[in-house]
């Protein structure tokens, strides 16, 4: 069914005003970042009166960011190898291994998706505490190594796989492991993308984990950085615009790279049976 | 050869260990252990730990007291706590059905025979990848009150100025504003593989009976689009509750307390006052909630599933 001629005319209408709309705040930012400070409170002019890129480098030097950068780029790649792992293995068994309470555990991992993991954060701090993990990578990187998601991500895309590509390779005398590793793992590379790009994403963008489990200002993340940069600096707000693109930026760039996969994984979640 | 004082040789020990890992049984168990082991130290043994800790006294200090449920009395008896669950679903409530009127719009308008499709997909889907704490401090600029760029182009057009985040009045609004442009993208994803599901034919057919877009809309987009729209409120439902990072990024639960909602609650109690055991009452009273929702969930799936039968 196609739509006439003056139907088409008001979508892209509104798609242009609705897109401008949206990328206003992210644009704003950007021109605020490169503006003087005395400028936003004076000037109403939409571009900046002098590119002020130094301000991107005072930022920077104002906190330390490039320590946030460093804890953050480890907190995220170490939580997203470990779930990839986790979850590929679990996915394989529930996808394809035959097990007395299978179900009932496939069920206690999809429950997990429901509680909200911030409540779980209060008995695993007051452990933390107890085991003097406060303030260590581990505390930011162990309780996530492990994801429900990625797990159902994985055992959907394992279901459907033909099974014959196993069986021909059990006759030939290959073990689970190897049929595993050697077979399916290698044609797998799109749910181990999309649960890269996911997991990485939302660990960079944490806050919540770094909060509570961190005090100490050499272990700050990103996220925290920004809030506490915004505490301290609280009417600086070209610095903090600045500080704002820097942190967003690496997220934006691997959004546009991995896109198509990111925006499949959302879909597929809500599907019934994926 | 190697003289093994054993009966049975090495090599076909191991032989027989690796057929008995090999077994169906065994293999799965042993894949299925590494994310079972973390799903159960720091979700089940934490759930369990946090209903244990409600009823003690704990200032996270060591100290450590058996109180029963005065945790629980003393939360219902906080008038910071009633203004918390008002709050709560009061964004709750106008945050997703608002949310996901303006995903369903964006995603009907994308939805075919758009020239440059990905580019606006990608355009409402950026702030789905900024972080809740950057997207928060974004619009603590752009709302600021002497100097954002909403009220210079209120002032304008001639309007007073608004205190967005700095009067009880208007800094929910905000907030839900906010979250609203930060999650439309990722919404609209779900509500475009929900329409593409739809069949073409139905819309041929009707389309010869003469039925115009509206009634199109009415009759069959809408209904066959029902299973979507209800995952995606119960999801984003049970998802809103966890809502705190833009609101510590952006009012820190004030002004008053008129944004603190639940986690913002149950965090403010436990890691600002050290109250962990009253914390705890409170995050298991949200869970009960959280959990009923799941429940009404699913009676709802299978209901339907049972009507469709």
């Amino acid at each position: 069914m196609k739509d006439n001629k003056n139907t088409l005319i008001f979508k892209y209408i509104s798609l242009i005003i609705i897109s401008i709309l949206f990328l206003f705040p992210l644009v704003w930012i950007v021109l605020t970042s490169l503006k003087g400070e005395t400028e936003i409170r004076v000037s109403n002019a939409i571009l900046p009166e002098k590119w002020m890129w130094k301000n991107y480098i005072d930022a920077w030097n104002s906190s330390n960011f490039g320590r946030q950068f460093i804890n953050s780029l480890i907190m995220s790649l170490s939580v997203t190898a470990g779930q990839i792992l986790t979850a590929a293995l679990a996915g394989y068994a529930f996808a394809r291994l035959q097990f007395k309470g299978k179900k009932i555990v496939f069920f206690a991992v999809l429950s997990t998706l429901v509680i909200p993991y911030q409540l779980l954060v209060l008995p695993i701090y007051v452990s933390f505490a107890k085991i003097g993990w406060i303030n260590t990578y581990q505390a930011l990187i162990v309780p996530s190594l492990a994801n429900a998601f990625g797990i159902y991500l994985f055992r959907q895309h394992f279901m459907t796989i033909p099974i014959s590509i196993e069986e021909a390779a059990k006759i030939d005398g290959a073990s689970r492991w190897q049929i595993l590793w050697k077979i399916i793992m290698p044609i797998s590379k799109t749910p181990a993308v999309t649960l890269f790009l996911l997991t990485f994403i939302a660990e960079w963008n944490d806050l919540f984990k770094p909060l509570i489990f961190t005090n100490d200002e050499s272990m700050r993340t990103v996220q925290l950085g920004l809030t506490t940069f915004q505490e301290t600096f609280s009417t600086n707000y070209t610095l903090l615009c600045a500080a704002v693109v820097f942190v967003t930026m690496p997220m934006l760039i691997l959004f546009f790279i991995g896109q198509k996969q990111f925006i499949a994984g959302i879909a597929g979640s809500g599907g019934k049976e994926g | 050869m190697d003289s093994s004082p054993f009966l049975i040789d090495k090599e076909e020990f191991m032989e027989k260990i690796k057929k008995f890992i090999d077994r169906e049984g065994v293999s799965a168990w042993l894949y299925i252990a590494p994310a079972l082991f973390i799903l159960t130290l720091f979700i089940f043994v934490p759930t369990f730990q946090l209903f244990l800790n409600s009823f003690y006294y704990m200032d996270g200090m060591g100290t450590k007291e058996f109180i029963g449920l005065d945790n629980y009395r003393d939360i219902l008896a906080d008038p910071d706590f009633w203004q918390t669950v008002k709050n709560s679903f009061i964004f709750i409530f106008v945050s997703v059905p608002l949310g996901m009127l303006v995903s369903l719009v964006l995603a009907l308008l994308i939805l075919k025979e758009i020239r440059g499709q990905g580019v606006f997909r990608t355009i409402f889907f950026a702030p789905v990848v900024t972080s809740l704490v950057a997207a928060g401090l974004m619009w603590v600029w752009i709302l600021n009150y002497d100097f954002g760029i909403f009220n210079q182009f209120l002032q304008r057009l001639g309007f007073d100025k608004i205190p967005w985040l700095v009067s009880t009045e208007y800094a929910m609004p905000s907030v839900i504003l906010m979250t609203i442009w930060k999650d439309a993208g990722y919404n609209m994803i779900l509500f475009l593989a929900g329409l593409n599901g739809i069949s073409s034919v139905y819309y041929e057919a009707s389309s010869i009976d003469g039925a115009t877009k509206w009634q199109q809309f009415k009759h069959i987009t809408w209904p066959m689009l029902m299973p979507t729209t209800v995952f995606i409120f119960i999801v984003r439902m049970i998802f809103s509750f966890r809502t705190f990072e833009q609101i510590y990024a952006m009012t820190k639960g004030g002004p008053v307390g008129s944004t603190r909602v639940f986690v913002y609650y149950i965090y403010e109690t436990s890691f600002q006052f050290f109250e962990l055991g009253k914390g705890s009452a409170a995050a298991i009273l949200l869970l009960i909630i959280v959990l009923s929702l799941v429940g009404i969930q699913a009676f709802i799936s299978r209901k339907s599933e049972n009507d469709f039968a």
